[in-house]
């Protein structure tokens, strides 16, 4: 998109996206890693980026040691400082890193994260339907099993 | 009590107070009211118009959008105390005259039913307002989003141009939108990434500037900007599919 937008006429995609970013740059630092992750996945190359950044796991988890194992790996890829300037490789990181914990609750509901049902449950929200369908599923079947957990105190 | 909330104990900074510009312009009688009028018209009209052909309700009384709105603004703002009594409803600006608008609608079907004769009734107005305005609230703050951040965009863009340094748009668009590093965009305006950095920084301090000037005179505070731009997002990312 051109740097003379019409945020109104342009296709709604294109404007979301575009105005997504332009949010975060207005927050800074203030922008939430959550918010950055939206927006770099709802860039017009933001399915394709996203699809690669997850087929970096070739096979998906059968065991919740294995989701844990993918989330601690993902982990170590992200520095908050890199993630709060929106670095593309921390962004990636975090997309692992919130798959993995989508993957855990929807497998067994095992919660393997200390972060809050609330934010969880938007960054789900806000996430799943901006990447691939099969972890859209994965992520909606994630939000079920968090609805159904009363107890967060089930961590690993 | 704890020390900050001690009326005794200096705070840090002066309780913030909500300076409404438009509360401002209409103590200076008739060039005021000119002056908030022509604002409201000017930065509204366009989310209350697209929010109208979204949810039919310009269909429904059979008019254009622009022209539904435009009648809503020359009926309503003639009156010097509409402004007024949106000072002291609590409610934000675009809150305030969407509320109005549905009212109007109903106005105007209540005249085209007469017209024709036929008989509006049942549920008490307000209710039937109330509860329509709460069915498509999502709608209209997603047009109320992209429309405050287009017009901040807009007179960032204009400030940078008056002082012809139209380049540091670019610069901010091409790092911050299509995610250019700073380098890159040095290479082609002959500058060092970090004169980059600190110029796109700088255009960024401004369109936040204007993004703040336009949601205070919606009615926010300063301190709740950030809380307000969060919830823009969340909007837009609510209703992407």
């Amino acid at each position: 998109m051109n740097s003379d937008p019409d945020l109104h006429h342009d296709d709604f995609g294109a404007s979301r996206a575009v105005a997504m970013r332009l949010f975060c740059a207005i927050l800074g630092p203030n922008a939430h890693p959550i918010d950055r992750l939206a927006a770099r996945c709802a860039a017009s190359d933001g399915a394709q980026w996203s699809s690669q950044v997850l087929a970096a796991f070739v096979t998906v988890p059968k065991s919740i040691e294995s989701w844990i194992a993918w989330k601690d790996m993902a982990k170590t890829g992200i520095r908050e400082s890199d993630l709060h300037a929106g670095d593309p490789l921390a962004l990636a990181a975090f997309l692992q890193y919130l798959c993995a914990i989508a993957g855990a609750l929807a497998f067994d509901g095992t919660v393997i994260t200390k972060t809050s049902a609330v934010e969880i449950r938007r960054a789900l929200n806000v996430i799943g339907p901006l990447i691939e369908p099969r972890w859209q599923d994965i992520f909606r079947r994630a939000l079920v099993r968090l609805d159904q957990i009363k107890d967060i105190g089930l961590t690993k | 009590m704890s020390a900050t909330s001690d009326p005794l104990t200096p705070s840090r900074s002066f309780p913030e107070t909500q300076t409404v510009w438009i509360s401002d312009r209409l103590s200076e009688g008739e060039a005021g009211l000119m002056l908030a009028n022509g604002y409201v018209m000017e930065s509204y009209v366009r989310p209350l118009s697209i929010y109208c052909s979204k949810i039919g309700l310009a269909r429904s009384v059979r008019i254009d959008a622009d022209d539904l709105v435009h009648g809503f603004f020359a009926n309503r703002l003639s009156n010097s105390e509409y402004l007024k009594s949106w000072l002291t409803s609590g409610l934000r600006l675009r809150q305030w005259l969407r509320n109005g608008l549905h009212f109007y609608v109903h106005e105007l079907r209540r005249q085209n039913a007469t017209q024709l004769g036929l008989q509006i009734g049942g549920q008490a107005l307000s209710e039937e307002v109330l509860s329509e305005c709460a069915a498509h609230d999502h709608e209209f703050e997603r047009a109320w989003a992209l429309a405050v951040l287009d017009l901040a965009i807009k007179e960032t863009k204009e400030e940078l141009e008056t002082r012809n340094r139209r380049d540091e748009w670019e610069m901010f668009w091409s790092h911050h939108v299509e995610g250019v590093p700073h380098a890159k965009i040095g290479e082609r305006f002959q500058l060092s990434a970090a004169q980059v950095a600190q110029r796109a920084f700088a255009v960024g301090a401004q369109l936040r500037d204007a993004l703040c000037g336009i949601l205070r005179k919606d009615g926010a505070l300063g301190s709740e900007i950030d809380v307000e731009v969060r919830s823009m997002m969340e909007v837009l990312n609510e209703l992407r599919s």
